[in-house]
C-alpha cells in the first residue's frame, strides 16, 4: 500500500488549536487510548472503535435514523433518541438520512492524504505563529504506521510537529513516533506506583522509562499535568514530576500544570457513560498557585499554571 | 509657549508598559470628567442650525447655493451660544446643544426627528411611549428627550422654521404611523447622505486665511466670459466668506475665554488664556504647536458639520497630519507624551458626540512612498481609545507588510477592553482605489477611511453616496421569472426562465447574473437621475475649500470640483447569497435531493410544513468553513457584481463606480424585504452582514473562516468591505494569546483578506447566549485551558465566564 493510502481512525481534527503546542496549529485526535484515566477530557477518545453520538439541540424527530438502522439499535423516547450500544455497530446508516445532521459517528478512518491535505490548508497560520501540526488522541502511537506516514507526509510541507503521547505504550511503538515529532507534549500525571496502576491502568515504570528514552532521542519536551481533584492534586505528586523533569528530562522546555473543569460532561453524556467527577469542585486559584510554587522549588523556572478556577462567591 | 499644565488627577497611574503608555486603562480625573459628562449627554434636538440658515436662505433667495450656504453658517455661527466647560482644553462645539446634530434642513434633513420631536411636544408624550421600538435605527431611549422644547424654541420651530419649508407637524402623534407621516412636508430636495474625508492637513498648513487666499487669487486669474463664471464667481466669495466665518467663531471663544479667565483660580485662568492664545491663532493662521493644530482641526470639523449637517465627516490620517508639530513639541520639550495622550483623548471624547456614526480616524499605513508611517501619533490614539473604553469612535487602522507587528499586536490588545478599531489590508486597497476606483498610485497609498468601512483617497475627491443594491431579492427573482416577494409576487425585475428550465447549476446562475444587471441599470439610472440636481440646491464652499480641485476648478466638490468623483454601489449578505447557491448547487443538481420546483415551492411558503428540507438545506456546505465548493461561488457572486459595475458609467466627469460590500443595519432591512432563501433562511430573517459568514455558520474556527474570507481576494472591489469576527475577550487575555491572535490575523492579510473587525461580545451577550442558544451557536470563548463554543458548555461553567467578563462594550 501506498504509505499516503494508509488510514487513521480519527474522531477530530481541530483547525485554530491555540493550547496544543507552540503557536496556531491544528490538532488531529486519534481514536484509542492506552490509559484509563477517570478524568479523560476526550471520552471519546479512549475505545478503538467507532461510537455514534445523538446531539438533542439539532433533533426535529424526523424518526429517519430509526428505520435506517439495521440493527435496530436506535428508540426514540420522551428523553431524545436511545442508542443500544450493544446493537449499534458503526456502521454509519442512520448518520446521512438525518435531514437536521442530529447524528454523528465519532471515529472515522481517514488516509494520510486526506488528513494531510485538510491539514494543510492552515499553513499560513503556522508559518505567521510559529505553529504547526499536533497529534493527538488517545494515545497516537496505537496507531504508529498510521502516524509515522503522516508525520512524514507533514514533514515534506516543513511544518512543525508536536506529538502529544500518555507514553502508556511500549517504547518499540512509541520511539518510532517520537523520532519523526518536533516536540513532545508528554502527559506525566501520578508519581506513586500503585495508584498509578490502580487508576490509569497502565505501570509507571513503563511512563518514566519512556519519559528518559524521550529526552535522550534530544526531543524537545513540554510536560504537562492535569490537576485532578483526588487523583493528582496533592503537593507532593506534583514536587516529585517536578523532580522527575529536573533530574531525568533535560531538554523539557516547559512544564504546564492545567486545572481540572468539567467542560466535557455532555460528552460524557452523549457517549451514555456515566462521570465520576461530573459534580467535581473546581480547584481554587490559591491552590494552583501553590502548586507552582513547589514545582518551582524542585528547580525548574519554567513552570506555569493554566486552566479555569474556583471562583469567590460574589 | 510653555508646556501644557495637566493635572493627572488623584488616582495614581498604572505603571508604563511596554506596548502601552499604561499597563492598563487609565484617564485622568479631568479626562473622566469629560467622559462622564459625554455618557450622561442627552440627545436633543438641534436648533441653531435650523433657525440661522432659514434665516439666511429667506434672506438670500434667488441667489446661488454657494453664497446661501455661506451666510447660513456665517449667521450660525455668529449667534448660536458658546461655552467652555470647566475640565475643557480643546473647546468648540457644532451647537449649543451639548449632544445633537445639526441637520440640513434646506435638503430635508432635519425634518423627521424634528417633526416627531415638535408632535411629542405638542401631544405631550415621549417617543418611548408612542414609538417603544425607537425610529430610524435609534432606540427609544436614545430620543426620549428630543421633545424637551423651550416655548421659544417650540414657537420657533412651528412658526418661523417649518412654515418656510413647507412642513407641517401632525395634530396626532399617532397620526405618524410609518416614514409617510413623518415626510408628508411637501417636495423634498435631494438630501446628500455622504461619507467624506474632510482636509484637514491643508489648513494646518496654510490656515484659513491662506485658504481664503488661494481663492481670492483664483477669482483674480477668472475671465470673466468663461463658461460658468457666475457659479465660480460664487463658489470662490463663498469660500472666503466661509473662512472668514470659521475664523470669527474662534475668536468668539477666545473672548468668551479672556471672559472666564477674569473670575477663574489661578490655575485655570493660565489654562483659560492658554486657549485664548490658541484661539486668537487657529485655524486663522497656522499652529505652532500640537495643542493649536488639535484645536484648529476640532474647530474646523465642528464648522464643516454646521455647514454640511451632521453626516459622516471624517478627518482622515490623523497620525501624519499631527506627527511633525508633536515631535517638534517633544523635541522643543513643550509637551510629554502623557500630555499628548490626554490632549488626544480630549479630541476623541469631543468627536464622538456624533449622530450619523462618529467619524473614523485613519492611522497607520504606508506614504506615498510606499514606506511604513506608523508613528508615535498612530500608538497615541490606540492608546485613547483603549483609555476611554472606545466611547463609539471608529478607528481604521492600515497595516501592511511593513507595519511593524507591535502595532498589530496593539491595535489587536484593544479588544480586551472594548471594540471599534478595524483593520485594514493597505496593500489591497491601494489596488482596490487604483483598479476599482481609477486613482493614481500615490494618491491612493494616502487611502483614508470615510466612515463605516467606505475608502477612499485623502480629501481629494466627492466622498460617498453607497447606494444599495439589495442582491438577495435578484436571487429571489431568478427563481421566480422575475418577481419579487417585496412587489407582492409581481414582476419587478427582467423576466427569466422558469425554473423547471433550469437544467444546470450554470443557468441558475445565469439567471442571477441576468438580474442583477437589470438591477444594476436601474440603480445607477437612479443615480445619474438623483445626483446631478444636488447641486442646484446644496453646496459646501467650506468643505470643498479642503478637497484637493476644488478651488483649482473654482467648483464646489457636489457639482464636480474634486479631482477624484465616484459613486458607490453596496452588495451585501454576501453569504446569503453564495450560501443559497451553493444549497441549489448541491442539493438540486449534484445530491438530486430535491427538484429545483419542490424547492422554489418551498420558499413560496416559508418552509411551511417543510422543516425537514430546510434543515437539509441548512447543512449544505457554507460560506466561511473553508471549503472550495461553498467559497468559489462566493468568489463568483463578488466578480459577477463587480463585471456589471464596469458595464456602467458615473455621470461626473472623470467619474467612477465602485463596489462596496458591508452591512451597518442594511442586511435587517434587506433581510425583512425578501423571501425564504435557498439556504435555509426564513422569509423576513436578516441576510448576512457584509462579507461575513451568515450568523452561526462559520463551524470551522476563525481560522477557516478567515481563509473563506479571503478568498475574493483577486477581484478589486474599488470601495470598501466589512468581515465580522465575533469572539468573547477571554481569548485573548493572555499575552501568548494575544500573539498567536495577531499571527492568526497577519496569517488572514497575507492571504489578501481585505478587512477585518472584531466584536469582543459583552457580558451582556454571554447572558442573551445562555438564555437564547439557539441564536449563538459560533461565540467562541477561551475557558483559559480550553476554547469551546458558548453553547455548548454547563451553565456553571457559562456562570463563571459570565462573571469574568467585564467589557464595555458600545
Amino acid at each position: 500500500m501506498n504509505s499516503k493510502e494508509k488510514t487513521g481512525l480519527i474522531f477530530n481534527i481541530q483547525r485554530h488549536s491555540t493550547e496544543d503546542g507552540p503557536g496556531i496549529r491544528t490538532t488531529v485526535f486519534l481514536k484509542g487510548c492506552s490509559m484509563r484515566c477517570p478524568w479523560c477530557h476526550n471520552p471519546e477518545a479512549i475505545k478503538a472503535t467507532p461510537e455514534l453520538v445523538w446531539y438533542a439541540s439539532k433533533c426535529i424527530g424526523a424518526r429517519h435514523c430509526l428505520e435506517a438502522c439495521p440493527q435496530g439499535a436506535l428508540n426514540l423516547t420522551e428523553e431524545g433518541v436511545i442508542i443500544d450500544r450493544s446493537l449499534c455497530d458503526g456502521c454509519e446508516k442512520c448518520v446521512p438520512v438525518c435531514p437536521a445532521g442530529a447524528l454523528e459517528l465519532l471515529g472515522k478512518r481517514q488516509t494520510v492524504d486526506e488528513v494531510a491535505k485538510k491539514v494543510l490548508r492552515e499553513k499560513v497560520f503556522y508559518e505567521k505563529s510559529g505553529g504547526g501540526i499536533t497529534i493527538s488522541g488517545g494515545e497516537p502511537a496505537l496507531q504508529a504506521p498510521f502516524v509515522m506516514a503522516l508525520m512524514k507526509a507533514i514533514r515534506e510541507a516543513d511544518v512543525h510537529i508536536a506529538l502529544d503521547t500518555c507514553a502508556g505504550v511500549k517504547w518499540k511503538m512509541l520511539g518510532p513516533v517520537v523520532e519523526l515529532a518536533d516536540l513532545v507534549l508528554l502527559d506525566l500525571k501520578i508519581m506513586d506506583e500503585d495508584a498509578h496502576l490502580k487508576v490509569l491502568g497502565v505501570p509507571l515504570d513503563l511512563v518514566l522509562e519512556n519519559a528518559k528514552k524521550i529526552a535522550q532521542l534530544k526531543k524537545s519536551i513540554w510536560v504537562r499535568t492535569p490537576v485532578i481533584p483526588g487523583y493528582t492534586d496533592n503537593e507532593d505528586n506534583i514536587r516529585k514530576i517536578a523532580g522527575f523533569i529536573k533530574e531525568y528530562l533535560p531538554t523539557v522546555e516547559r512544564y504546564d500544570i492545567l486545572a481540572f473543569n468539567n467542560l466535557c460532561s455532555s460528552k460524557y453524556e452523549r457517549l451514555g457513560r456515566p462521570w465520576e467527577l461530573e459534580t467535581a469542585e473546581k480547584i481554587t486559584k490559591e491552590k494552583m498557585e501553590t502548586l507552582a510554587k513547589a514545582a518551582k522549588e524542585e528547580g525548574l523556572d519554567f513552570v506555569q499554571w493554566s486552566g479555569l478556577t474556583k471562583l469567590e462567591e460574589n | 509657549m510653555e508646556a501644557l499644565q495637566v493635572d493627572r488627577g488623584n488616582e495614581k497611574a498604572p505603571k508604563m508598559s511596554g506596548m502601552f503608555m499604561y499597563e492598563t486603562p487609565y484617564l485622568s480625573d479631568r479626562i473622566k470628567a469629560l467622559r462622564d459628562a459625554f455618557h450622561a449627554a442627552k440627545w436633543e434636538i438641534d436648533i441653531d442650525r435650523m433657525r440661522y440658515y432659514t434665516e439666511a436662505y429667506k434672506e438670500t433667495e434667488g441667489q446661488l447655493p454657494t453664497m446661501r450656504n455661506a451666510k447660513g453658517l456665517e449667521k450660525t455661527l455668529a449667534n448660536m451660544a458658546i461655552r467652555i466647560d470647566d475640565e475643557e482644553l480643546i473647546v468648540g462645539a457644532k451647537s449649543s446643544k451639548r449632544y445633537s446634530a445639526p441637520s440640513a434642513i434646506e435638503v430635508g434633513g432635519a425634518r423627521g426627528y424634528a417633526t416627531l420631536a415638535l408632535a411629542c411636544y405638542k401631544s405631550g408624550k415621549t417617543v418611548p411611549e408612542v414609538m417603544p421600538d425607537g425610529f430610524l435605527g435609534r432606540s427609544a431611549e436614545f430620543l426620549k428627550h428630543i421633545h424637551e422644547f423651550t416655548e421659544e424654541e417650540y414657537r420657533l420651530i412651528s412658526e418661523e422654521i417649518f412654515p418656510y419649508w413647507g412642513i407641517k407637524v401632525p395634530e396626532k402623534v399617532g397620526a405618524m404611523v410609518g416614514l409617510g407621516g413623518i415626510f408628508s412636508g411637501g417636495e423634498v430636495p435631494p438630501m446628500p447622505w455622504h461619507h467624506i474625508s474632510v482636509g484637514l492637513e491643508k489648513p494646518l498648513k496654510m490656515g484659513l486665511k491662506g485658504i481664503a487666499r488661494q481663492a481670492a487669487d483664483k477669482l483674480k486669474e477668472l475671465d470673466p466670459n468663461e463658461a460658468d463664471y457666475a457659479k465660480k464667481k460664487d463658489f470662490l466669495e463663498a469660500v472666503q466668506v466661509s473662512c472668514d466665518a470659521v475664523m470669527m467663531f474662534a475668536g468668539r471663544y477666545a473672548k468668551l475665554a479672556e471672559e472666564k479667565a477674569k473670575t477663574a483660580a489661578p490655575e485655570r485662568k493660565k489654562e483659560l488664556l492658554e486657549i485664548a492664545e490658541r484661539c486668537r491663532r487657529v485655524p486663522g493662521e497656522t499652529p505652532r504647536t500640537f495643542m493649536e493644530a488639535l484645536q484648529s482641526i476640532y474647530l474646523i470639523q465642528m464648522a464643516v458639520i454646521v455647514s454640511h449637517g451632521d453626516v459622516v465627516i471624517c478627518p482622515g490620517r490623523v497620525d501624519q497630519y499631527l506627527y511633525p508639530l508633536y515631535k517638534d513639541d517633544v523635541e522643543a520639550g513643550r509637551i510629554t507624551k502623557e500630555q499628548a495622550l490626554e490632549a488626544i483623548e480630549e479630541y476623541q471624547i469631543k468627536t464622538a458626540y456624533s449622530f450619523n456614526g462618529p467619524g473614523v480616524f485613519t492611522i497607520g499605513g504606508v506614504d506615498k512612498n510606499g514606506e511604513d508611517v506608523t508613528n508615535d501619533i498612530s500608538h497615541l490614539f490606540v492608546d485613547a481609545h483603549r483609555n476611554l473604553k472606545g466611547l463609539c469612535n471608529g478607528i481604521a487602522a492600515r497595516i501592511s507588510e511593513k507595519t511593524p507587528r507591535d502595532f498589530l499586536m496593539k491595535v489587536c490588545e484593544v479588544n480586551r477592553h472594548t471594540a471599534g478599531i478595524a483593520i485594514y489590508n493597505d496593500e489591497i486597497q491601494i489596488r482596490d482605489l487604483m483598479e476599482g476606483g481609477g486613482y493614481n498610485l500615490e494618491d491612493a497609498r494616502n487611502w483614508v477611511n470615510i466612515g463605516c468601512t467606505e475608502i477612499t483617497g485623502a480629501a481629494n475627491n466627492n466622498g460617498n453616496t453607497a447606494v444599495g443594491l439589495f442582491h438577495v431579492p435578484c436571487l429571489e427573482m431568478a427563481l421566480n421569472e422575475g418577481c419579487a416577494a417585496m412587489a407582492g409576487w409581481k414582476q419587478m425585475g427582467v423576466k427569466t426562465p422558469p425554473v423547471s428550465e433550469m437544467k444546470t447549476f450554470e443557468d441558475v446562475k445565469k439567471a442571477f447574473a441576468a438580474q442583477v444587471s437589470h438591477a444594476m441599470g436601474k440603480t445607477v439610472k437612479g443615480i445619474s437621475e438623483r445626483e446631478p440636481k444636488v447641486p442646484e440646491v446644496f453646496a459646501q464652499p467650506l468643505l470643498s475649500a479642503t478637497i484637493e480641485g476644488c478651488i483649482e476648478s473654482a467648483t464646489d466638490m457636489y457639482a464636480g470640483g474634486a479631482k477624484y468623483n465616484h459613486a458607490t454601489i453596496g452588495n451585501q449578505g454576501l453569504a446569503t447569497q453564495a450560501d443559497s447557491l451553493t444549497a441549489i448547487r448541491w442539493a438540486v443538481f449534484d445530491k438530486k435531493l430535491i427538484t429545483l420546483e419542490e424547492l422554489v415551492k418551498h420558499l413560496r411558503n416559508n418552509f411551511k410544513d417543510a422543516e425537514e428540507v430546510r434543515q437539509m438545506l441548512l447543512n449544505a456546505p457554507k460560506y466561511g468553513n473553508d471549503d472550495p465548493y461553498a467559497d468559489e461561488t462566493a468568489l463568483w457572486v463578488v466578480e459577477n457584481f463587480v463585471n456589471e459595475l464596469k458595464k456602467h458609467k458615473y455621470w461626473m466627469k472623470n467619474g467612477t463606480l465602485r463596489g462596496l460590500m458591508i452591512s451597518s443595519a442594511t442586511h435587517q432591512y434587506e433581510g425583512m424585504v425578501v423571501g425564504a432563501t435557498p439556504d435555509g433562511r426564513l422569509a423576513g430573517m436578516p441576510v448576512s452582514n457584509g462579507m461575513s459568514p451568515s450568523n452561526a455558520m462559520e463551524k470551522n474556527g476563525m481560522t477557516a473562516a478567515l481563509l473563506s474570507g479571503a478568498t475574493t481576494a483577486s477581484v478589486p472591489l474599488g470601495d470598501g468591505s466589512s468581515f465580522n469576527l465575533t469572539f468573547n475577550p477571554t481569548l485573548i487575555q493572555k499575552d501568548e494569546q494575544l500573539e498567536k491572535f495577531t499571527s492568526m490575523v497577519e496569517g488572514y492579510l497575507s492571504m489578501g483578506g481585505r478587512q477585518l473587525q472584531f466584536n469582543p461580545v459583552s457580558k451582556e451577550t454571554l447572558i442573551d447566549a445562555q438564555k437564547h442558544p439557539e441564536n449563538y451557536p459560533e461565540l467562541q470563548v477561551k475557558v483559559s485551558g480550553y476554547s469551546a463554543r458558548f453553547i455548548d458548555i454547563h451553565k456553571s461553567l457559562q456562570d463563571d465566564i459570565i462573571r469574568r467578563t467585564d467589557f464595555a462594550n458600545c
